[in-house]
C-alpha cells in the first residue's frame, strides 16, 4: 500500500543537468521539487521536507544512492518510495538492492518520468 | 784209589753243576779269538766237552790220552796264541777244583793228572793245527782282497766308460757344491771345458732364477736328509743362451755312512721346453683371442642393450611429453599451468623441481614447486615463502637466463651445494629436500626467456644425462609454450574485461549528456505543444544546456579518440613557444566558468615560456583541474602555480583541497581506466589521466602526483622548454 504523503519529489543526482531539466519538468506538472546533488544532502532535505517520492541516481560523490538508501530505511516514520535513476546496465539488480518501486533507465523519456511520479505523488 | 762211595757223590756233585762248568768255559773261549763257530754251537759243543770230562775223570782206570784228546777238543774251540790257551786251561783247572772243595787226595790227584793230559792235548797236537788253519785262513784272505781290487779296478773302468761316452751330461759335485768330475755330455752342454767347469761351483752355470729351488734341495741331500732328488731346471750355456735339464741327484755316502759327494745326471730337455713354450705361447695367444671375441661380443651386447635401453627411454619421454602436453594444454590459467608442469616432472624426470618465472628487471614474478613427496613438497613451498630469492641464490637461474644454455650437473657435491647455498641453514634445508643432480633448462618463447626449470634428482641412483637433458629441454620449450599461452590468455582476458569496463563506463558517460540532451529537448517540445508557447528564459536554459551537454559529449568523445590515437601511436605534438604562464592563466579563467564553489588562483613567474603544443597542454591543465574540482565537492581553493625550477625546466603545479588520493591508488592513477574510487561511483571514464601522461611523456616531462600540503591532491608536471634546441633547429 502506497502511501502518498502529498505533490513533493526529491531529486538526488549529482550531474546538474539532471537535475534542471527534471525539476523543471515536475514543477511545470504542478509537484514541488526538492534538489540534492549527493545522498547526505538529500537526507538533511528528506527529514526538513518529507518527499512523497524520491527519485535517486546511484553514483554520486560524499554519499552514493546505496548508502542513502540504508540510512534513509533505518530511519523511522514514514519512507517515501524510491525511484532509481540510473545508465548502468544492471539497473534492476540495483534496484532490488536498495528495495526500490521502480527504475528509470537513463536517458529516459519525460514521459515515463512523469508516469512514475505521478503513481507516488499528487501534484498540488 | 777211589772208593765207590766218593765216587758216587763227587761224580753226582759235577753232574749237577755241569751247566755251570759250561758257561764258566763259555766265558773263557768267548774271551779269546775267532771262532768259526756259532754261539749256540759253540755252548753245544762245550756241554758235551764238560760230559766227557765227567766221564775221564770217574773212569777205572784213568786213561791220560782221553784226557789229551778232551784237551784237543777243546783247543780246536781256540784259534788263537798258544798262550791264550794256556790261560783257558787255567781256568778249567780252577773251575773243577773250586767245584769240589771236599775232594779227598786221590780224587784231587786225578784232576791233577787231568789237567795235565787236557794241557797236553792243547800244546802238542792241536798248536800246530792251529797255526797252519790260521795260515791258510790268512793266505785265504789275502787273495780275497786282491780280487776285490781288482773287481774295484774293473768297475772303475766301467764307470769310467760310461762316465766318458754317456749321452747324458754327468757331474761330481762335493758337498759344497764345487765339480769335481764333469763328463763330455756335460761339457757339451754347458760349452765349457773340464778343466773350466772343475775349477768352479755348479751353482755359477745356473739359471739365477732357479738357484734358489736347487739350493735348497742340494743342501737337503748333502745334509743326509734325502738320498736322491730330480730336478727340471735353466742351465747358462757359456755363449749366453738357456739351456733346460732334467737333473737326477744322487747321494754317494762313505762306508762310515756320512755323505761323500753327490752325482748329478742331466738330460737335455731343452728342444721339450720350447715346444712347451710354443705350445703355452699357443695356448696363450688362443685365450687371448677367445677373450678378445668375448670381449667384442660383450660390447656388442652392451650396445644392443644400450639401445633398447634408450629406445625404451625414447619411447617412454615421448609418452611423457604426448602425457605432458595434454595436460599442459588442458588449463589456460597461468597459475595453475605453471603448477601442472612443476607436479608433471615429479617423479617422471626429477624428484623435486622449481619453476621461476622472472620479469624484465630479473626478479622472480611467479615461482612454482613440486617434489615427489608431498611432505617435503610443503616443506619447499614453505621455504619458498620463508626465503625471498636474492642474488646470490638466483645466480645460476640469472645464468641460465642469459644464455638461454642450459646447464646439467650429473653431480653435485655437498661442497657445491654449500656455495650454492647463502648460509648453513639454508644448506641444511637443501640437504632436507636432497640433491644429488640437478638440471637448469631455460623456458624459451621466441627470443625471450620468460622463466626457468629447475629439475633435482635426490637419488643417488639417477644421475642426469645429456639424454635427460634432452627430453628436460623438450619438455621445457612445451612448458614456454603452455606458459606464454596462458600468459596470453590472462592477458587477453583482463584486456576484454578492461575494454569491457571501459566501454560500460563510457556507455555511463555518454549517456549522461545524451540523457540531458533529450530531456531539454523534450521539455522545449511540451512548451511549444502548450497553448501559450514556450516561456523565453525557460527556453533559453533549456538551449544553454543543450549547447552544454552537446559539448561535453564532444570532449568525452575526443578523450575516446585521443586514447584511440595513443595507442595506435598517432597523436602528434604541434610544438610552438609558448607563454606558459598565460596559458595556465586561460585555463583557471576557464574553469572558473564551470564552478561557484571553488576559488581558483594562479601563483609563481610571470611569462614562464617553453616550446609545447599549446593545444595539448591546455588540454592537461584542463583535465587536472576539473579532476580538482570533481575531487574536492565541497569547494575550497585550487591553486595553479608555474615556476622555473632550473634553467631549461619549467614546472607546473595544481593542487586541491579535496577528498585526495590514498598513497596506494597514485601508483595506478594514471592507468588507463583506472579510478581512484574502487566502488565505480564517481562520474569519468578514468581516461583523463592516463592521457595526460601520455600528452607530458611526448613533452619528454614527468607528471607525479603526491599529497597536498594542506590536504588534497597535488599533480606535478615537470617539462624540458627546449627553447635552446628549437633555437638551433630554426
Amino acid at each position: 500500500m502506497i502511501v502518498t504523503i502529498g505533490g513533493r519529489v526529491l531529486v538526488v543526482d549529482d550531474d546538474e543537468g539532471i537535475r534542471e531539466f527534471v525539476g523543471m519538468a515536475l514543477a511545470d506538472e504542478g509537484y514541488e521539487v526538492v534538489l540534492a546533488s549527493h545522498g547526505a544532502d538529500a537526507l538533511e532535505l528528506a527529514r526538513e521536507h518529507p518527499p512523497a517520492i524520491i527519485l535517486l541516481d546511484m553514483r554520486m560523490p560524499i554519499m552514493d544512492g546505496w548508502e542513502f538508501a540504508r540510512t534513509y530505511h533505518q530511519r523511522p516514520g514514514p519512507h517515501a518510495p524510491i525511484v532509481v535513476l540510473t545508465a548502468a546496465r544492471d539497473a534492476a539488480e540495483r534496484a532490488s538492492q536498495i528495495a526500490a518501486e521502480a527504475v528509470l533507465a537513463k536517458p529516459f523519456q519525460l514521459a515515463d518520468l512523469l508516469s512514475v511520479v505521478g503513481q507516488y505523488a499528487t501534484p498540488q | 784209589m777211589l772208593d765207590a762211595a766218593d765216587v758216587t757223590r763227587l761224580r753226582a756233585t759235577l753232574l749237577a753243576r755241569r751247566e755251570t762248568i759250561a758257561d764258566d768255559w763259555f766265558r773263557a773261549v768267548a774271551g779269546t779269538s775267532y771262532v768259526p763257530l756259532s754261539t749256540h754251537d759253540v755252548r753245544l759243543e762245550l756241554a758235551s766237552l764238560v760230559d766227557r770230562v765227567i766221564d775221564a775223570l770217574f773212569q777205572e782206570p784213568f786213561d791220560q790220552g782221553r784226557a789229551r784228546a778232551i784237551g784237543a777238543a777243546l783247543a780246536q774251540l781256540h784259534y788263537i796264541q798258544p798262550a791264550a790257551l794256556g790261560g783257558t786251561q787255567e781256568a778249567l783247572g780252577r773251575q773243577l777244583s773250586a767245584q769240589l772243595p771236599d775232594a779227598p787226595a786221590p780224587f784231587r790227584a786225578r784232576v791233577a793228572a787231568f789237567l795235565g793230559g787236557l794241557a797236553t792235548g792243547f800244546s802238542r797236537e792241536v798248536r800246530d793245527q792251529i797255526l797252519a788253519e790260521q795260515e791258510a785262513i790268512r793266505g785265504a784272505l789275502l787273495s780275497e782282497r786282491q780280487r776285490a781290487e781288482e773287481a774295484l779296478r774293473e768297475s772303475e773302468a766301467r764307470f769310467r766308460a760310461i762316465f766318458a761316452g754317456a749321452a747324458v751330461a754327468i757331474a761330481v759335485a762335493g758337498t759344497t757344491g764345487q765339480l769335481l768330475e764333469a763328463n763330455p755330455a756335460l761339457q757339451r752342454l754347458l760349452g765349457y771345458t773340464e778343466e773350466e767347469l772343475r775349477a768352479a761351483s755348479f751353482i755359477q752355470f745356473m739359471h739365477p732364477d732357479d738357484i734358489a729351488a736347487e739350493m735348497t734341495l742340494f743342501r737337503e741331500l748333502v745334509s743326509g736328509q734325502r738320498n736322491h732328488y730330480e730336478i727340471e731346471e735353466r742351465f747358462r750355456h757359456k755363449d749366453g743362451h738357456v739351456v733346460w735339464a732334467h737333473m737326477t741327484v744322487s747321494l754317494v755316502r762313505d762306508a762310515q755312512g756320512r755323505p761323500q759327494f753327490a752325482i748329478g745326471m742331466g738330460e737335455d730337455i731343452t728342444p721339450r721346453k720350447e715346444a712347451e713354450a710354443t705350445i703355452a705361447r699357443l695356448h696363450t695367444d688362443l685365450e687371448q683371442r677367445v677373450v678378445e671375441r668375448t670381449a667384442q661380443l660383450t660390447a656388442a651386447n652392451r650396445d644392443l642393450a644400450d639401445e633398447v635401453t634408450r629406445r625404451t627411454w625414447a619411447e617412454s619421454g615421448l609418452r611423457f611429453l604426448a602425457g605432458a602436453s595434454e595436460t599442459l594444454a588442458s588449463s589456460l590459467d597461468y597459475q595453475a599451468t605453471l603448477t601442472s608442469a612443476a607436479y608433471l616432472v615429479v617423479p617422471a624426470l626429477a624428484d623435486w623441481c622449481v619453476i621461476d618465472m622472472i620479469g624484465d628487471d630479473r626478479t622472480v614474478r611467479y615461482r612454482a614447486t613440486a617434489h615427489a613427496d608431498s611432505a617435503k613438497g610443503d616443506y619447499l613451498r614453505r621455504l619458498g615463502e620463508r626465503y625471498a630469492p636474492d642474488q646470490h641464490t638466483l645466480a645460476p637461474i640469472l645464468t641460465v637466463l642469459q644464455t638461454r644454455q642450459p646447464v646439467l650437473a650429473p653431480v653435485v657435491s655437498a661442497a657445491e651445494a654449500e656455495a650454492f647455498a647463502r648460509d648453513a641453514e639454508q644448506f641444511a634445508e637443501l640437504q632436507t629436500l636432497g640433491i644429488v643432480s640437478v638440471m637448469l633448462v631455460p623456458l624459451l618463447v621466441g627470443e625471450r626467456t620468460i622463466g626457468v626449470m629447475t629439475l633435482v634428482s635426490s637419488a643417488p641412483e639417477r644421475q642426469y644425462s645429456t639424454a635427460d637433458l634432452a627430453l628436460a629441454e623438450d619438455f621445457g620449450r612445451r612448458v614456454a609454450v603452455a606458459i606464454d599461452n596462458a600468459r596470453l590468455y590472462q592477458e587477453a582476458r583482463m584486456a576484454l574485461a578492461a575494454r569491457d569496463e571501459f566501454l560500460s563506463v563510457a556507455a555511463h558517460e555518454l549517456k549522461t549528456p545524451i540523457t540531458n540532451m533529450r530531456g531539454f529537448t523534450e521539455l522545449l517540445l511540451r512548451q511549444f505543444v502548450r497553448e501559450e508557447g514556450p516561456d523565453p528564459q525557460r527556453a533559453r536554459r533549456a538551449l544553454g544546456a543543450l549547447d552544454r551537454e552537446s559539448q561535453r559529449l564532444s570532449r568525452l568523445v575526443t578523450q575516446l579518440l585521443d586514447v584511440s590515437r595513443i595507442e595506435a601511436g598517432q597523436l602528434a605534438l604541434e610544438r610552438t613557444v609558448t607563454n606558459v604562464t598565460r596559458l595556465v592563466e586561460e585555463a583557471a579563467a576557464s574553469a572558473r566558468l564551470m564552478t561557484n564553489r571553488h576559488e581558483i588562483a594562479v601563483h609563481g613567474d610571470p611569462d614562464v615560456v617553453a616550446s609545447v603544443d599549446p593545444l595539448r597542454l591546455e588540454q592537461v591543465l584542463s583535465n587536472l583541474v576539473s579532476n580538482a574540482i570533481k575531487y574536492s565537492p565541497a569547494g575550497g581553493p585550487i591553486e595553479f602555480m608555474v615556476t622555473q625550477p632550473e634553467p631549461g625546466q619549467i614546472a607546473i603545479v595544481v593542487q586541491d583541497q579535496g577528498i585526495g588520493i590514498l598513497p596506494a591508488d597514485r601508483e595506478q592513477i594514471f592507468t588507463r581506466f583506472y579510478r581512484a574510487d574502487p566502488s565505480d561511483r564517481v562520474a569519468g571514464m578514468g581516461l583523463g589521466l592516463y592521457i595526460s601522461q601520455q600528452i607530458v611523456t611526448m613533452h619528454e616531462g614527468h607528471i607525479e602526483v603526491s599529497a597536498a600540503p594542506a590536504g588534497g591532491t597535488r599533480f606535478t608536471i615537470t617539462l624540458p622548454t627546449r627553447m635552446a634546441q628549437d633555437s638551433e633547429g630554426r
